[in-house]
């Protein structure tokens, strides 16, 4: 496996870059934290080794930005350094280090070390598993192509962005992003429990009919909190559970299944909230077409404080140049700059979906 | 032969020893960080002795004028090659020394200096003889 070692000191590095070499690991080595992240950048890397101070960026601020970063993986950090007193230990595993080695280190405890984050970063298939458990669901409606790719791409951006906003940084940290990033994918899980006759209704559905489907949000709601159940404490399938049930609530207490309002929708329901509807918006649908991002953030903004947390439309507005690079390079079909509805026309038939 | 040279020869000489006479660098311990490989040793050995005149001349240099906070780096730095190397009391005094910047002291700085200095010597006249030891060609009885 790759190694990428971040190290300033030169007989520090001589000596991490002999000793993992010679476990049969393949390492790379940079000599600050700016430059690692360069590195960690280019996909090659899932293990990290890296001291603390550095030129330009500590490890701790490394550890920060790579778990602030779009990956395709996740990127296991191991803190190598004299700084061990308790409170740095903390610190440095708040910062998103996944674990801590003192200096002067022993052999073959790092290398112990590493495998077990070999180890760990195996689980990842995890991931892949709980992400083809709701593709799978998906595949039902023939409509959705690409949304559970872009939704978890907006949810992470929306979290990035809000991870830096005061209110909410002992709220989302590294592994909030990484959560919501892998549970996002079953807010619909709970549609395998609808029926054909309404699931792959092509056109509107009627009052019935829509009924039946917004019972998809309880549905996967049971699903998942049976699984935890089974499985208490299991943090992804908390999450997923609160997100299947909450996706469709209303900040002012308008949405379904349980009418829940404001901070009583879980944090992780809101944002997946914004980031289904804008998706849903942005697509075309067989009975309408997809709108531009324009129109859709303006739906959006005015929905702030009703549909949607004004926090997270704020992060939304942030960071909507991102957005429009993931609409991008998810792109199914071009939007078009078709008649815009109503706001509560366009929002209904989007939800509805 | 310098008379720092001979002295640190001698003290290798008399095996076991008093903490205030022992070698500065332990070999078993260095070994053992380089899993039996001389040649990892060897080598941090040379990168050690370059960093050592150079991180000495910064703390002095930075210490007279003042610079708390570059002589911290440094003598964290060089905490950490001495670490590295099982030098162990240069370790500890480089450490004093970056605790003492950290606290912005500069006048503790100047007093664990000349220990630093003199620690700092002790090992770069060790250093030919360890490499002589490493590489199985000294005389030189193994410390413990």
């Amino acid at each position: 496996m790759n190694i990428l070692v971040a190290e300033d000191n030169e007989v520090q590095a001589v000596l991490l870059e002999a000793t993992l070499t010679q476990a049969g690991f393949q390492v790379t080595c940079v000599r600050d934290g700016a430059e690692a992240l360069e590195r960690v950048r280019t996909g090659e890397f899932r293990l990290v080794v890296t001291d603390w101070e550095m030129p330009r960026m500590t490890g701790p601020e490394l550890c920060r930005a790579i778990r602030a970063e779009d990956l395709p993986g996740y990127v296991y950090i191991i803190l190598v350094t004299s700084r061990d007193t308790a409170q740095e230990r903390v610190q440095g595993l708040a910062s998103g280090a996944d674990d801590f080695v003192a200096k002067p280190f022993n052999p073959a405890e790092l290398i112990e070390r590493l495998h077990t984050a070999e180890r760990i970063l195996s689980l990842e298939t995890r991931d892949v598993a709980i992400f083809a458990m709701a593709k799978l669901a998906e595949s039902r409606d023939p409509e959705t192509g690409a949304h559970l790719e872009r939704v978890r791409s907006y949810c992470r951006v929306l979290a990035q962005d809000l991870a830096g906003v005061e209110k909410f940084k002992d709220r989302i940290d590294g592994e909030f992003i990484r959560l919501i990033y892998l549970t996002s994918p079953l807010h619909d899980i709970g549609k395998v429990g609808i029926p054909d006759c309404v699931l792959l209704n092509p056109g509107r559905l009627n009052d019935r009919e829509f009924e039946i489907m917004k019972t998809h949000a309880a549905l996967g709601a049971e699903t998942l909190g049976a699984a935890l159940r089974t499985f208490p404490g299991v943090k992804f399938l908390e999450m997923g559970r609160d997100i299947a049930a909450t996706h469709h609530e209303r900040w002012n207490g308008d949405g379904y299944p349980a009418k829940l309002s404001g901070e009583q929708i879980p944090l992780c329901g809101r944002i997946v909230a914004l980031a289904d509807v804008y998706d849903a918006l942005t697509s075309k649908r067989v009975y309408k077409a997809a709108f531009s991002h324009d129109i859709a953030r303006s739906m959006i903004v005015k929905e702030s404080g009703e549909h949607f947390d004004p926090d997270i439309v704020a992060a939304f507005v942030r960071s909507q140049a991102r957005f429009q690079e993931i609409r991008d390079r998810f792109a199914e079909l071009a939007p078009t700059q078709a008649n815009s509805p109503t706001l509560t026309e366009a929002l209904n038939t989007a939800i509805a979906a | 032969m310098s008379i720092a040279e001979n002295q640190a020869l001698l003290n290798a000489d008399q095996g076991p020893s008093p903490a205030s006479v022992a070698p500065p660098l332990v070999l078993a311990e260095l070994s053992e960080r380089c899993m039996g490989n001389t040649a990892i040793a060897t080598l941090l050995l040379v990168k050690f002795e370059a960093q050592l005149r150079s991180d000495l001349l910064v703390i002095e240099q930075r210490a007279a004028a003042g610079d708390a906070a570059e002589v911290g780096r440094t003598a964290h730095a060089l905490k950490g090659a001495a670490g590295a190397v099982a030098a162990s009391a240069l370790r500890t005094l480089a450490g004093e020394v970056e605790s003492q910047a950290r606290q912005e002291h500069l006048d503790a700085v100047t007093g664990t200096l000349s220990a630093l200095r003199a620690e700092v010597e002790r090992c770069l006249a060790y250093l030919p003889a360890a490499r002589e030891k490493l590489n199985g060609t000294s005389t030189i009885p193994q410390s413990t």
